[in-house]
């Protein structure tokens, strides 16, 4: 490259590129190493800290049940509140499960059976309709997992995938 | 003269070259930005538990159970202690009942003792978990991975014959099929 200094004689520089290239080269073999196309993708919330865990499989896709310090949501819908005291306040429970918890599981429910008889050829196998994702923040008690569980249940959810993050233990 | 220094002339300009480093360095900048964007750093993984429900469908009687006894093994986890427990159907008295403490010790004491128990009998492929309500989702999650991912060193336990484990469960695992009994007991 050629610049004019004003005095009719012109200097040439040139910019070393090799450095910075050699920076992309490490940066890009890092992160082609790290690169990973499998697993679902769960966008968890601010307040939401799932526990870490040695497990291998990556997470499916399902109806999802969040529960964070402050309250449980399923599959994106109406919010129950989980009390300071860590429990879900009185006016939601009936019997030990949430009322409002189980019609939405009701809900989900007729949308799964709905999917499967409308697609077969998604592929949806049948312990795929009959199971949730649970994420869960770790310092929820099992009093609040146990009050969903329950209500899931009596909507005929009997299989629990627990999201958890991976640490890699080789 | 003319020609020799000619010569020394065209060869200092053939061996100053560079080579075009822009066309690299643009791909290179184009597959980071790509890399960076799709990288997922963190990556989330599932473990299968299940909640019992109820059958209409009577037990078998017990003179079959006592014919072909088996083993069941309950773990039972507080906030400070996991406790294992090992009947038969052959008689409703634990055969063996045993605490450890919920921490990393513990916990590998714990795998270490079922482990023995799944070579001795690989059929041996449920367990069922009895959570107290103020034990904390992380410390139900370690009991679970100690159940069932196993620790280096110790080779998995292959399935018996004919039988495999439930989807969504590691084929690898030391106690693949997990029921959380208290949900509804």
């Amino acid at each position: 490259m050629g610049v004019s200094l004003g005095d009719g004689k012109s200097q040439s520089f040139s910019l070393n590129l090799m450095p910075m290239l050699d920076v992309f080269s490490i940066l890009i073999i890092f992160l082609v190493m790290n690169f990973s196309t499998s697993g679902e993708s769960v966008e968890t919330k601010i307040n939401m800290e799932l526990p870490k865990s040695a497990v291998k499989l990556s997470l499916d896709s399902a109806a999802n049940v969040s529960i964070s310090k402050g309250e449980i949501v399923i599959q994106g819908g109406q919010s129950i509140p989980i009390g300071p005291d860590g429990d879900v306040p009185q006016q939601f429970r009936e019997q030990g499960a949430l009322r409002i918890a189980y019609e939405e599981f009701k809900k989900v429910r007729a949308q799964n059976e709905t999917l499967k008889n409308r697609n077969k050829s998604l592929g949806l196998s049948e312990s795929d309709i009959n199971s949730l994702v649970l994420e869960s923040d770790k310092d929820v008690e099992f009093r609040v997992l146990k009050r969903v569980m329950l209500s899931a249940q009596q909507a005929d959810f009997v299989a629990w995938k627990l999201a958890v993050s991976r640490i890699n233990n080789d | 003269m003319s020609r020799k220094f000619r010569f020394k002339k065209q060869k200092k300009a053939e061996d100053s070259f560079e080579l075009n480093v822009t066309p690299m360095l643009d791909m290179f900048s184009v597959l980071i930005a790509f890399l960076l964007l799709t990288a997922v750093f963190s990556s989330t993984g599932q473990s299968r538990v299940e909640v019992p429900f109820l059958s209409s469908k009577p037990p078998p009687p017990q003179e079959e159970l006592d014919k072909t006894p088996q083993k069941s093994i309950t773990v039972t986890v507080d906030t400070a202690t996991v406790k294992l427990e090992v009947s038969t159907t052959a008689s409703s008295k634990a055969i063996e009942n045993k605490t450890y403490a919920l921490d990393d010790n513990g916990l590998d004491e714990l795998q270490a003792r079922l482990y023995q128990l799944r070579s001795e009998e690989p059929k041996l492929d449920k367990a069922t978990v009895m959570t107290e309500l103020e034990v904390k989702y992380e410390n139900l999650i370690k009991v679970v991975d100690a159940m069932r991912e196993l620790k280096p060193g110790r080779q998995p336990i292959p399935y018996p014959e004919g039988a495999k484990p439930p989807s969504g469960v590691d084929a690898d695992a030391l106690i693949p099929k997990i029921v959380l009994g208290n949900v509804i007991l």
